[in-house]
C-alpha cells in the first residue's frame, strides 16, 4: 500500500466510526 | 495491488467499522442509565439467592438480594423489581443491576420473572397481578426463614413492569404492605384505542383481539370497560393510594404521552402524593437524560427513607 492508500484508509475508518455512530444513535431513538 | 483489491480493501473495511461503531453507540447509550447505579457486588455487599421458586403454573422463579450483615433483630424492608418488555418480552434478570444498587444501599430486593404473552400460554394481566402476588408471599415465608422480619416493601418497575408494580400498590393484595411504589415509563390506561402501536406490533387488528389478551375475557365495545379498569393503575387510584414515584419521556413513541396524564390525573384527583420526573429528552428508554435518571433514583432513596418506618 501506498502512503496515500492508508491516508484514504485512515479516512475511511473515521468516517465510518462517525456515521455509524450516528446511525446507532438513530436506532435508538427511533426504534425504542 | 491492483485497483480492484484496494476498492474491495476500503469497502469492507468502511462497512465493518460503521456497524461495529453503531453497536457500540447502541451499547453504551443504551445502558448509561444502568452505569449510574451499578456496584460492584461481592460477598461484602451482600448474597444473592437466584432462580427460587414460587406458586405458579408456569415455572417462573425469582432472584433474592440480602444485604450483607443486614440487622435480624430490626424490622426490614423489601423493594421489587418488575421487568418491563411491552408484557412478551424481558426477563428478571433486567433487574440485577437495579438490585444489587438498592441492596447496597441497606434494603432487601428482588427481582421477578412472570408469564408472558409470547409463550404461547393465556397470560392476562390478572394473571401477572396474581403471580406477582405470589412472588411477594414467597419472598416472605424465604426472608423469614432466613431470619428477617420484612414489614413493609416498595413495588418498582420498568414499562409493563411499572404497570405491575403499581397494580401490586394500588390493589392492597400484597401479604407485605406495599408503603409506596416508583416507575418509569408505565402504561397506566388500557382503553384499547389508545394503543394502536401495541396492537399493530402484535398483530392484533380488532380492540376485541387486545382486550382478550390483555384481560383474558372475551369482550366487545360494550361490556369492556368494567374489566379494563380492574386491570389500569390510574382507575385504581383512590384516597388511599400510596405515594407514588413516576418519570416518563416526551418522546416515548412506545407508551402513548397521555397514559402518564391519566395517571396525574386520578392522583392530583384523590390527593395521592406524587412526584413527577420528566425526561424532556428521552423516549422509551430513558437514556438520553441521565441526570433527571439520577434525579429519579436519588428521589427513590428519598422515598426509601421517608415510607419504611
Amino acid at each position: 500500500m501506498k502512503k496515500r492508500d492508508i491516508v484514504i484508509l485512515l479516512i475511511i475508518i473515521v468516517l465510518a466510526i462517525a456515521l455509524g455512530a450516528i446511525l446507532g444513535k438513530v436506532i435508538l431513538d427511533r426504534v425504542i | 495491488m491492483n485497483k480492484k483489491v484496494k476498492y474491495i480493501i476500503f469497502t469492507l473495511t468502511f462497512l465493518v467499522v460503521f456497524c461495529l461503531s453503531a453497536i457500540v453507540r447502541i451499547q453504551l447509550l443504551g445502558s448509561a442509565p444502568m452505569k449510574l447505579i451499578e456496584v460492584n457486588w461481592n460477598e461484602n455487599v451482600g448474597t444473592e439467592y437466584a432462580d427460587l421458586d414460587y406458586k405458579n403454573d408456569n415455572g417462573n422463579k425469582y432472584d433474592l438480594y440480602i444485604p450483607q450483615n443486614l440487622d435480624k433483630e430490626r424490622n426490614q424492608y423489601l423493594i421489587l423489581f418488575i421487568h418491563g418488555g411491552s408484557f412478551n418480552s424481558g426477563s428478571k434478570e433486567d433487574g440485577d443491576v437495579w438490585c444489587k444498587y438498592y441492596a447496597s444501599k441497606g434494603y432487601i430486593t428482588a427481582t421477578v420473572d412472570y408469564t408472558l404473552q409470547n409463550q404461547g400460554k393465556e397470560a392476562s394481566i390478572f394473571l401477572m397481578n396474581e403471580e406477582i402476588e405470589n412472588a411477594v408471599q414467597a419472598i416472605k415465608v424465604k426472608t423469614s426463614e432466613l431470619g428477617y422480619n420484612v414489614v413493609g416493601m416498595a413495588s418498582s418497575g420498568v414499562s409493563a413492569g411499572g404497570t405491575l408494580a403499581m397494580n401490586l400498590a394500588y390493589n392492597y393484595n400484597s401479604v407485605i404492605p406495599v408503603k409506596f411504589v416508583f416507575q418509569l415509563a408505565a402504561p397506566t390506561y388500557f382503553e384499547p384505542n389508545d394503543w394502536s402501536l401495541l396492537k399493530k406490533v402484535n398483530g392484533w387488528n380488532l380492540n376485541e383481539e387486545f382486550l382478550k389478551v390483555m384481560t383474558g375475557f372475551d369482550l366487545n365495545e360494550k361490556n369492556y370497560m368494567e374489566q379494563i379498569k380492574k386491570i389500569s393503575p390510574s382507575s385504581l387510584v383512590n384516597e388511599n393510594t400510596v405515594p407514588t414515584l413516576l418519570g416518563y419521556g416526551l418522546r416515548d413513541h412506545c407508551v402513548p404521552l397521555n397514559q402518564k396524564r391519566y395517571l396525574i390525573d386520578s392522583l392530583d384527583k384523590y390527593e395521592v402524593l406524587y412526584d413527577y420526573i420528566e425526561f424532556p429528552k428521552s423516549n422509551h428508554g430513558m437514556y438520553n437524560d441521565l441526570d433527571k435518571m439520577q434525579e429519579f433514583i436519588d428521589t427513590s432513596l428519598k422515598y426509601c427513607e421517608r415510607f419504611f418506618y
